[in-house]
């Protein structure tokens, strides 16, 4: 293990704000509670105007579902005999949206930020199926989110890709299958420009953009050597020798996935070189970057980005917080998919991730996307950069069906989420979260009287409650 | 044996006859039914009889049950009690980040253990000390002894609240080894893992490297030609046992979540396990009795903290737990699932039986609550032969009370370890009877203590410069907070008292210490006006 060390206050900070603002004050509802149903259920939602993001819209449409799976999308269905029939007369139903840059659900810290490469810590350990985020997201309409590690290293931890199946346990969250990325860091953040180190603490390397690429440098070449290392004690315990395997290195092995083209990085970057260093940097050990995040200056190599093959996932108008993210323009993302990249809007905050949708809206105003186009920013686009673009991010019959129901257009400020599903069942209705409110209200309310009733017996006793 | 008795024993303890018959009690047996009225005969610490007729040896010493009932002692599975208040992970070896000499004397609370699988807890034990007493007037003659946290923290070790010496106190080491999920660093100096998943890598990564290293080992002693030579790692050749399947590990964990994730870990890892706290298990009772994970379930019960903003609006799931949590217990029993209990840090150890008889009133049948202190526990800990139940040929701990075990008003009128009848201090301090050490010859207390008390903000060191005149006791106290001269103070028989005003933020605060001196030792707890009671302790250095 490199013996390095550095600040960690500024990530602390972030962890903290993290689990801050996860434990805010407490939102009704949970799918447990909901009219849930079994896995072979079937349901009929009709009457609605169909965005199938890739198949263009039906009027007046309906869709079947069955066994979590979309089993028919059309005009005309009837409902087979036994199914459950939701009337959305008047409303709209779009695929439900993926957010490719979140850090809700995470305990006990966003970032492992002691150590410049920590790609052997894993957001898969830690998350957090109580966070109240997950329900909030789940009611701006969002159904798959992409939970990264933070920024505050070169390398950063193993993602969890997962649906907001609020009232499920954190393994049931897990998205299946989908394909296991990584978080890398580039630029202010991992160089550590931002934060001081309290003193009499050692700043940690890297301290500019230099030293962050030799650091994915040196990485990748540790991890090429520990590839090799593995391979020559395979051929020798093949050929019969006496060999000890080497040492698994929980730090290099996901680098090796990395090298094998079966772990996806995405980057967080802002500026043009940089961006384009690690292009170069990838192309050198033969890697793909799944995704640039951020990329705030992407339109300025826009054409460069397109043929590596990278995604771009950025921010509609969200800019100028720190010195990197100044040359930032609302075009970008229009920008960057007029050149072939595949784009998508993320919100790397548990906020903005409520109205992705109208994230996606704006990039119709600025730069000039059809429809289809915007809201593909926030449901194809980042299902095919997560590579689970064959299960969701479109209506379309075998996907899953992670639908939402809205009042109106989705990309109106004047609609809202009326109902989410996930896999076909409902996690978020809102007329029953209005309904529950209440009685929410009223089940604190005698738990507190309850606890100062307690209180006052045990006064009486002379015996102070203890603190856990 | 008998040096150890004249150095370590109570006066008189080598003559007490080996001996003794408890006749016409009441008799919890828990491993059998109960018998109503009958006979325990003991002899050198084992049990030898029980029954409705049985025949009292003419030795032994009896003990007039009628009216009382006879209960195996009670296990704290998992406690401090004993260790030393610095806790392991000091010193180079933890490879603290580099600091000034200075700045590690002062008094920073220790980082927690980060990886010392090899620390053993039966090798730092300091028995003995009001703590001891009251734990061992709580009922409870046995007590798993670990930090609480950590990430490898060390091995724990089972021991009996006798409080003669660390050879005698220890029943069974190592019990397990204990894994917490404690992050390191806390706000300063970027020690790895300053994250939770980081603590998870770290776990992972140890865990992968012990089975590397046994591997390694193995292949070099079945051939060492043309292998490089294993580098000898007490912590991964501590963790043998470990990986190999043969001592559990305790994780500490108390939330669904924690629960959850330490089940997997422990699956990754085809690890014995047994999980620690557990306040949330009934939220996990379907893992929990698939894979037949034993626990050992805190009964320190969350509370609202007493100093919260009455206005404040917490979320449910909380004020939930907060309500619910007493149910834990019964809920798992209902389920299936077994577990033993442990005081989960209390610091009354009285608020042990209490916060049982809490989980009792939330449905929890009595004589599973009982199994769950003492015949469940000696399973769990792997010391059912010898502990846990009032049978033939086990350990005689035994506790004589005046009534139910679980009702507020009973009390333990004699105590046994080992089969050696332990002298209870007065109960509680509102029922003063005869002070037990009121023969014993004065304490000489005058002269320089080094004390330290162990605040929720770490430990805080204290110098006390104590005179004493006949049974008053007056002097100097120094803290981090400044001097203060006692107002009052008091000796009577070991026990000290002694108050100080303390200027804290500005505002003066009535500062009490309370304990207990046996020769240049001194421990005890100190009561802070409005902040609650701490326990301290400390020695007198010989200049």
């Amino acid at each position: 293990m490199r013996n390095v060390r550095a600040c960690t206050v500024a990530a602390q900070a972030l962890g903290l704000i993290a689990s801050l603002l996860g434990f805010g004050f407490f939102f009704p509802g949970s799918a447990q509670t909901l009219p849930g149903g079994a896995r072979d259920e079937v349901t009929l939602i009709r009457g609605a105007t169909i965005l199938t993001v890739t198949r263009g819209r039906i009027e007046n449409g309906a869709i079947l579902i069955r066994g979590g799976k979309i089993a028919a999308v059309g005009r005309n269905l009837e409902a087979p005999p036994g199914a459950k029939v939701i009337d959305a007369t008047g409303k709209y139903i779009m695929p439900g949206i993926i957010d490719c840059h979140s850090h809700i659900a995470i305990d006990g810290g966003v970032n492992e930020g002691t150590l410049a490469v920590t790609s052997m810590v894993r957001i898969e350990d830690v998350l957090d199926p109580t966070d109240i985020n997950i329900y909030r997201d789940l009611a701006g309409g969002v159904t798959t989110a992409n939970i990264l590690h933070g920024s505050a290293n070169p390398i950063g931890g193993l993602n969890a890709v997962i649906k907001l199946r609020w009232g499920k346990t954190a393994r049931e969250m897990l998205f299946e299958g989908a394909m296991p990325g990584i978080k890398f860091a580039l630029g202010e953040n991992p160089k550590r420009s931002n934060f001081t180190p309290p003193p009499g603490t050692p700043r940690r390397y890297p301290a500019t953009r230099l030293g962050v690429e030799s650091v994915i440098r040196e990485a990748f070449t540790q991890a090429r050597n520990y590839m090799r290392q593995w391979e020559e004690y395979e051929r020798r315990r093949k050929a019969g020798e006496n060999a000890v395997p080497p040492r698994r290195d929980l730090k290099l092995d996901p680098l090796v996935e990395v090298l094998q083209g079966k772990r996806l990085v995405h980057a967080h970057a802002y500026r043009a070189d940089e961006i384009l260093m690690l292009i170069r940097l990838a192309e050198e050990f033969g890697f793909k970057v799944a995704t640039f995040q951020h990329v705030l200056e992407g339109y300025k190599v826009a054409r460069e980005i397109a043929a590596h093959g990278a995604g771009a996932s950025t921010f509609s108008d969200w800019w100028a917080y720190k010195v990197e993210a100044y040359d930032a323009i609302p075009y970008n993302g229009a920008l960057m998919a007029r050149k072939g990249i595949v784009v998508s809007f993320n919100s790397d905050s548990a906020e903005l991730a409520r109205r992705l949708n109208l994230e996606a809206a704006k990039a119709m105003k600025y730069g000039g996307l059809s429809e289809d186009e915007a809201l593909a920013l926030i449901t194809i686009n980042p299902a095919k950069q997560l590579r689970i673009d064959h299960r969701v991010g479109s209506i379309e019959v075998g996907k899953d069906a992670d639908l939402v129901i809205y009042s109106g257009h989705p990309l109106s400020v004047y609609s809202i989420v009326e109902k989410v599903f996930i896999d076909g069942q409902l996690y978020f209705d809102r007329e029953a979260d209005l309904a529950r409110r209440a009685e929410i209200q009223k089940e604190k309310e005698a738990l507190k009287a309850r606890e100062r009733g307690g209180e006052r017996r045990s006064e009486r006793r002379g015996r102070p409650p203890e603190q856990p | 044996m008998l040096l150890c008795a004249l150095i370590f024993g109570r006066p008189g303890f080598g003559q007490t006859p080996a001996v003794y018959a408890i006749k016409d009690a009441r008799i919890v047996t828990v491993s059998g039914p109960v018998i109503p009225k009958g006979t325990v005969v003991f002899r050198d610490g084992i049990i030898t009889a029980v029954g409705e007729n049985v025949p009292i040896p003419p030795e032994a010493r009896v003990i007039e049950g009628n009216g009382l009932t006879v209960y195996p002692g009670l296990f704290d599975t998992q406690t401090d009690l004993g260790l030393p208040t610095a806790q392991p992970g000091t010193g180079p070896r933890s490879g603290a980040p580099a600091a000034t000499p200075q700045a590690q004397a002062q008094a920073q609370p220790p980082p927690p253990p980060h990886t010392q699988p090899e620390w053993s807890a039966a090798r730092h034990l300091q028995i003995g000390g009001q703590r001891f007493e009251s734990v061992r007037s709580a009922g409870i003659t046995n007590a798993l002894v670990i930090p609480s946290r950590g990430i490898f923290i060390g091995q724990s070790a089972l021991i009996n609240t006798a409080g003669d010496s660390p050879q005698r106190a220890v029943v069974k080491s190592p019990v397990a080894v204990h894994i917490g999920f404690t992050p390191m660093g806390g706000g300063l100096g970027g020690r790895f893992p300053g994250s939770l998943m980081g603590v998870f890598a770290h776990i992972r990564q140890t865990l992968l490297d012990a089975q590397h290293y046994g591997q390694h080992w193995e292949l070099y002693r079945q051939n060492p030609r043309g292998l490089p030579r294993p580098e000898y790692n007490e912590s991964l050749e501590a963790l043998q046992p470990v990986v190999r399947g043969e001592l559990p590990v305790i994780f500490h964990v108390n939330s669904e979540s924690e629960i959850r994730r330490a089940i997997r870990l422990a699956e990754e890892f085809n690890v014995r396990v047994i999980l620690s706290g557990a306040i949330e298990a009934y939220k996990a009772v379907d893992v929990l009795r698939e894979k037949r994970i034993p626990l050992l379930v805190s009964v320190n019960f969350p509370e609202r903290p007493r100093d919260a903003d009455p206005e404040a609006d917490e979320p449910l799931r909380i004020l939930r737990l907060r309500a619910e949590a007493p149910q834990n217990p019964a809920r798992l029993h209902h389920a299936g699932v077994k577990f033993a209990f442990h005081s989960g840090g209390l610091s009354n150890p009285r608020d042990y039986l209490r916060n049982v008889a809490r989980a009792i009133q939330a449905g929890l049948p009595e004589e599973v609550a009982l199994r769950a202190l003492t015949l469940h526990a000696a399973e769990i800990l792997g010391v059912a032969e010898q502990l846990g139940s009032i049978e033939v040929g086990k350990i005689a701990n035994l506790i004589i009370a005046d009534g139910d075990l679980f009702a507020e008003r009973t009390r333990i009128r004699h105590l046994f370890i080992d089969g050696r009848e332990i002298e209870l201090r007065p109960s509680e301090p509102e029922r003063p009877s005869a002070p037990p050490s009121a023969a014993a010859p004065p304490v000489a207390v005058t002269g320089a203590w080094n004390l330290t008390v162990e605040s929720p903000q770490g430990m805080v060191p204290v110098t006390a410069d104590l005179r004493q005149e006949g049974d008053a006791l007056s002097g100097t106290v120094t803290s981090p907070f400044g001097q203060s001269n006692i107002s009052s103070g008091s000796i009577s028989g070991h026990e000290v008292r002694f108050t100080l005003s303390v200027e804290i933020q500005g505002t003066p605060m009535l500062v009490t210490f309370a304990g207990r001196v046996e020769g240049d030792r001194m421990s005890g707890m100190v009561t802070v006006e409005g902040m609650g009671s701490f326990p301290f302790s400390g020695t007198r250095p010989r200049g």
